[in-house]
């Protein structure tokens, strides 16, 4: 039944004849694609994307109404088990879609057979998204198969801009990239991370046509300190120039910067007024000695009297229905804030910009597809805050927002008329200093010298306070306990827990104060034996660290999420009649950038006074993009403080 | 932005903010908060109706749900978004949900409005007609209600649903009511109720026959990784229509287990084709083979290796098989196809060979105590040799011949017999713990402080099994990250230098690795001595068991392992001071440890067998004392000194 319905829908009156098309849209009749695959050895390879080739051609009807055509056109060499199963469903997004105008698709045996599913091969669902899905489930793939389809959706025409990615978890043997437009229609591209610039190809009459045409494409691999999707390889393109009517570049950040202002700030009706006016009261700033203060209490208020919900839901994004719902999207939490802060009389910008680690946004290409995501920022404090990050607060947004461009949108008045004007600035990373990690550790060893009592004092600010100050509102009260103690197994697992005391919980004090958690506790995981001597892990009592010890040749520069130290105080005394030789074990230094930038760091030095020894060891981090060239010494500095983790001192009789 | 296919109900919910509802808003909530002072939620209706009725000769199945959440925290953003589940089998026919928030000391209500329709995403499921209508809840604040209710036309009368309870919730007011037509017979089955007690009622009216469970009902249990699937603990009613009888006609529904295997038949019979025609195939497959279980291993790693396992479970197509030919055409299938493809080649060439219905570990019921659908849903194919049957499961890609898959461990099949009156239920065994073995050993040396080394592992079984199922992709990193990750030794700072696999790709053999590695700076040297752990596979310890916890945790499966490491002893030096030996162990978990000195060599042995696929609560104080003895016996340094 399931199957009438689909076709009754989609199959589709290939209405593609009527339409003017420039190229043929279907499978070759050539299907030695070994040919295609020079270069590579198809007996060692298990996947091979043999051709991704893809072309968005915009064509008007009779009526003169703009459409895209997308057309998108496979071979895929699958080569084990694995690989058959990631290519034999195959999905099509059908996001904006009018008509599935085409579709075939075929699998070429290693011995020439040609197996051709049509229609058969088509399902219908939705995705988690809510978006309607069609997918292809190839049938009769064995190891050494090509698998080509092609598929042609007409769909509403996307002009204001799109990002077409090219580089994924197989190679690539080669990429065609087309986009074709009628005479008048001119498109502007940007190719990132490597992919070829889109040239003009005047092949076609009475067509504009940019082309890309790139051979082997490599995979990309999962790397620590990186940014995958950010580093692939890309095409964005928008409408440039529409020689019947209108300017040149259409899409500048000029007009959206006022449209975004009044969306956000302008048209406020009667009963969003009175929303305002009511939350602004409950909010409660009438004595907040200053600015700041007033901007803490109303984003406090907001954050945690309503629920967040990212849907796409018109009601969740006006006033009136928030207030009704108790609920908003990104887009409301936008314009509550505004609003909020224009009704206390709050100097405020609108930043608008998109995470770093999917596109960085690019300071010289004006494009709407980096508008993706709101910050406010306040000229007076300097400082930024995110209204949609619910366990945010004001001084500390996403990292992923920051070390990235934005369009800063500030209010500009023409009498009684106020509207937005924007600018591209940075938003720069926080300093080192604002992510802190730090830990005074005191710890003696028991009568039975097989356990150690140990007092921890851990301090976090930043982006690591972020991770647990403000989840004491959001815990069950009968799962508090464990969440305390899971914070201090962050120092160690293998411990018995006394005793708990933690200061300046709860997202209110968030960059005011950091969460401190003062803990008592006893282990034996730090001591090992042989025979009478007595072997202390010291090096384990800065908490575990990361690692880079296995090498692979890298390929992506580092990136880090955001800048940060780790202070360390040790203090720890020698039980009577005992003496430790390997001390000097415990200074280390790895300061490999020092004299130039110094983006990263550890050193560890000791006293000894008396029986008592006191270790301070300091670790930072204060760049977020490292070149590939530096990536063996920042890895240096990862891995040196993972080597400290491996400091045993020897204890002995004297 | 996007086409969002959307239901929308206009007709039942015109009002869009409808009136004051009455209530005492601040009393309820106080009585609640006194009740349950550390909850965020409860659950203040919970009321499950099935009515059974005889219409036209059949018996039809009316199934009514009805909820009520009362909010006592503000951290309820989970239960925003919720969904409406339904099928081809459940057909939704009404619906409703609503919110109300207090002003002043009344509820004002909020009704729903916007739903989405989606398929309902089951995870393993490519392709079914399973779907959801999704909601969100609006005004979901401490002290305000969350409502839902749907009624359910059920199509096929061998689908009732079950009652149930979730042990992590408390329920102030439970109410399961069956109504039952005069002239239909039922049996009622109550499983994992334990101490807890719900009151019965059975009333009889007009021709109709009440059954009523009520009273409320308390959480038991927390939310905790690994744990058993929630139909293991949870308290539930099973009813099913034995027979009904309808103008003097009696006809059977699922009165004893004979029915359910001859309704299951019912389907096979659908998917019948001609054997004769996969012989070609089956013979190219076993070749010159003439024993019986190497040409079952043979069609076996044929179909793991060619059939490719995507579900389609649309209506009946979730109970019918699709045909061998069609699976062998397409070359994939879902379980009931793969096993179906499986049988078909295996009785080509005259082997004994049976279709299987079986529950899968996440389903607690026996067939034996409960005769319903629902106590399967899987099928698996089955050889009978020598009198006894080898369980194969065509879905599991990497499982050697003659281990069932690790999911179908300890279950009850349900074996089918060439007709519809004939079945066996067999008992698929657990696989033993050895039978999973890693061994691994090792040799190595110092180089200053540094262990450099080569070893050799084997990997029996499940596995062998695991490692393959996690080497999707067939690079150098892969091999080398994953390699890494089961023979990590010492310390994180372990570094396999070369890695090279044997065995791969014959699934009968076990997995070796060899493998060459480096461990940096690992022994401590201070003046004259060194020290070094020897327990190199320390790394693997398990951690101790919160004896808060109570629920049980699940492993996929037992297994044993052998760990050797031999040192040789750098020049000039001697063995000052070896640990002693080691053997532990209580009535599911052993281990043993030796170390020993052949001339300049020291080795270290190990093993270790895990004989368990759960471990209960009351198991953990001895599991945890297990594990401390083995935390101090590795904290155990060897000591060398020069001569």
């Amino acid at each position: 039944m399931r199957k009438t319905l689909l076709f009754s829908l989609l199959l589709l009156q290939f209405s593609w004849s009527s339409a003017q098309f420039s190229l043929p849209y279907k499978l070759g009749s050539n299907t030695d694609f070994a040919k295609l695959c020079s270069g590579y050895d198809l007996k060692s390879v298990e996947e091979l994307e043999v051709l991704d080739e893809r072309t968005v051609e915009y064509a008007y009807d009779k009526d003169n109404n703009l459409f895209e055509y997308f057309y998108i056109h496979e071979i895929r060499y699958v080569n084990s088990n694995d690989a058959i199963d990631r290519s034999n469903k195959i999905y099509i997004s059908l996001a904006r879609t009018i008509e599935l105008v085409g579709y075939d698709v075929r699998v070429v045996l290693a011995n020439g057979k040609v197996n051709s599913m049509g229609e058969d091969a088509l399902k219908e669902g939705t995705n988690e998204d809510n978006q309607k899905v069609n997918f292809f489930a190839v049938s009769g793939a064995e190891k050494g198969s090509f698998i080509e389809y092609y598929y042609l959706i007409k769909r509403n025409p996307s002009l204001s801009g799109t990002i077409q990615t090219f580089q994924a978890n197989a190679p690539k043997a080669r990429v065609l990239f087309k986009i074709i437009s009628p005479e008048n229609l001119f498109f502007s591209t940007k190719s990132l991370n490597g992919f070829p610039e889109m040239h003009e190809d005047t092949t076609l009459e009475e067509r504009n046509m940019l082309v890309a045409d790139t051979a082997m494409v490599p995979k990309m691999f999962d790397e620590s300190f990186a940014n995958e999707d950010g580093s692939k390889q890309k095409v964005i393109y928008q409408l440039y120039f529409n020689t019947a009517k209108g300017k040149k570049n259409p899409y500048n950040y000029g007009l959206v910067s006022q449209n975004i202002y009044d969306n956000l700030c302008n048209n406020v009706t009667k009963e969003e007024n009175k929303a305002i006016e009511k939350i602004l009261k409950s909010a409660n700033i009438k004595y907040a000695p200053d600015e700041e203060t007033k901007i803490r209490s109303i984003e406090g208020y907001v954050k945690k009297n309503f629920n967040f919900n990212d849907i796409n839901d018109s009601r969740l994004s006006n006033i009136e229905t928030i207030v009704q719902l108790g609920a908003m999207n990104e887009n409301g939490a936008a314009r509550m804030f505004c609003l909020l802060f224009d009704k206390a009389g709050i100097e405020k910008e609108i930043v608008v910009t998109s995470s770093r680690f999917k596109t960085p946004f690019p300071k010289d290409y004006e494009s709407y597809v980096f508008l993706n995501n709101f910050l406010i920022y306040f000229p007076s404090i300097n400082k930024y805050m995110s209204p949609f990050s619910q366990t945010f607060r004001l001084g500390l947004v996403p990292g992923e927002y920051t070390e990235n461009y934005g369009l800063y949108i500030r209010k500009v008045s023409l009498g009684d008329i106020n509207t937005g004007a924007g600018k591209v600035k940075f938003i720069a990373a926080y300093p080192a200093a604002t992510t802190q990690n730090n830990m005074t550790v005191k710890v003696n060893m028991n009568k039975d010298f097989d356990s150690l009592d140990i007092d921890l004092r851990q301090e976090f600010l930043g982006y690591n306070a972020q991770n647990f100050q403000p989840y004491f509102e959001y815990i069950d009260k009968d799962k508090l306990r464990e969440y305390e103690e899971n914070i201090v197994r962050q120092f160690q697992k293998e411990i018995s827990i006394k005793s708990i005391k933690i200061e300046n919980k709860g997202s209110d004090n968030l960059m005011l104060f950091p969460l401190i958690v003062n803990s008592k506790s006893s282990s034996q995981h730090f001591i090992e034996k042989a025979g009478p001597k007595i072997l202390l892990k010291f090096g384990e009592l800065i908490g575990p660290q990361s690692e880079l010890y296995q090498a692979s040749a890298r390929i992506l520069p580092v990136e880090n999420a955001y800048n940060r130290t780790y202070h360390r105080e040790i203090t720890f005394t020698i039980p009577e009649g005992y003496q430790v030789k390997n001390l000097a074990e415990l200074n280390m230094k790895v300061q490999p950038f020092l004299g130039k930038n110094d983006a990263a760091g550890f050193t560890s030095t000791y006293t000894q006074e008396g029986n008592t020894i006191k270790l301070l060891c300091d670790e930072y981090y204060n760049v977020i993009h490292l070149p590939l060239e530096t990536y063996e010494s920042y890895r240096s500095v990862i891995n040196a403080a993972a080597n400290f983790n491996k400091i045993v001192l020897v204890l002995e009789k004297q | 932005m996007t086409h969002i296919q959307r239901i929308l109900l206009t007709g039942l919910f015109s009002i869009l903010f409808a009136g004051y509802a009455f209530g005492q808003a601040l009393e309820d909530y106080t009585k609640y908060k006194l009740l349950y002072p550390k909850e965020e939620v409860v659950c203040t209706v919970f009321e499950n109706e099935i009515n059974l009725k005889l219409k036209d000769n059949q018996a039809t199945v009316q199934y009514k749900t009805n909820e009520e959440f009362f909010f006592l925290g503000d951290n309820n953003s989970s239960m925003s978004n919720r969904s409406i589940h339904f099928s081809s089998f459940y057909k939704l026919i009404d619906y409703a949900a609503y919110s109300t928030y207090v002003v002043g000391n009344k509820y004002k209500k909020i009704p729903v409005t916007d739903f989405q329709v989606n398929d309902f995403d089951n995870k393993n499921i490519f392709f079914d007609d399973s779907k959801e209508l999704k909601f969100m809840f609006p005004q979901i604040n401490r002290g305000n209600k969350t409502f839902i209710t749907n009624t359910y036309e059920i199509t096929d009368a061998h689908f009732l649903p079950k009652f149930s309870l979730s042990p992590y919730i408390n329920y102030v007011n439970v109410k399961f009511t069956l109504n039952v037509a005069d002239g239909i017979e039922i049996a009622i089955d109550t499983l994992f109720f334990g101490g807890r007690k719900m009151e019965y009622q059975l009333t009889k009216k007009n021709g109709i026959t009440t059954h009523t469970w009520f009273g409320p009902s308390q959480k038991t249990l927390d939310y905790e990784d690994d744990a058993p699937e929630r139909n293991h603990v949870a308290p539930q009613i099973h009813v099913r229509i034995t027979s009904y009888k309808s103008n003097n006609q009696l006809t059977r529904v699922l009165g004893d287990l004979n029915d359910l295997y001859r309704w299951n038949c019912s389907f096979l019979q659908q998917s019948k084709e001609d054997i004769s025609q996969f012989k070609t195939l089956s013979d190219s497959i076993v070749g010159n083979e003439i024993d019986t279980l190497k040409k079952a291993a043979l069609i076996y790693a044929w179909v793991q290796n060619n059939i490719h396992y995507i579900a389609s479970e649309a209506g009946y197509e979730g109970h019918i098989p699709a045909l061998a030919t069609q699976v062998c055409k397409e070359r994939y299938g879902d379980c009931k196809g793969i096993s179906n493809i499986l049988y078909s080649l295996l009785k080509s060439q005259n082997l004994d060979a049976h279709l299987v219905w079986i529950g899968t570990r996440d389903l607690p019921y026996r067939y034996t105590q409960l005769p319903i659908p629902s106590v399967d849903n899987h099928m698996i194919t089955a050889l009978r040799y020598k009198g006894k049957f080898i369980f194969i499961d065509g879905t599991a890609s990497n499982v050697k011949f003659g281990m069932p898959s690790p999911f179908t461990q300890g279950k009850e099949a349900m074996v089918a017999m060439d007709d519809c009156d004939h079945y066996i239920i067999d008992t698929v065994e657990e696989v033993k713990s050895l039978d999973n073995l890693m061994y691994d050993s090792c040799y190595f040396r110092l180089q200053d402080k540094s262990i450099v080394g080569s070893g050799i592992a084997k990997l029996y079984g499940y596995r062998k099994m695991s490692f393959i199922d996690r080497l999707d992709e067939k690079n150098d990193r892969s091999l080398l990250n994953l390699s890494r990750s089961y023979l990590l030794k010492g310390s994180n700072r372990f570094i396999i230098d070369t890695v090279w696999l044997e065995n791969q790709e014959d699934k009968n053999l076990p997995l070796i690795i060899h493998y060459q590695f480096s461990l940096p700076e690992y022994a401590t040297k201070i003046e004259k001595d060194i020290y070094l752990n020897m327990n190199l596979d320390r790394t693997f310890i398990p951690g101790k068991i919160d004896t808060k916890r109570n629920v049980a945790i699940e492993y996929r499966y037992k297994d044993a392992g052998v760990n050797i490491a031999c040192f040789e002893l750098p020049k000039g030096y001697q063995a000052a001071y070896l640990p002693k030996s080691l053997k532990s162990e209580n009535n599911y978990m052993q281990i043993t440890c030796d170390y020993k000195q052949d001339k300049n060599l020291l080795i270290r042995k190990q093993t270790i067998n895990r004989d368990f696929l759960l471990i209960y609560p009351a198991m953990f104080i001895s599991y945890n004392s297990m594990i401390d003895t083995m935390q101090k016996y590795y904290a155990e340094q060897i000591t060398l000194n020069s001569k």
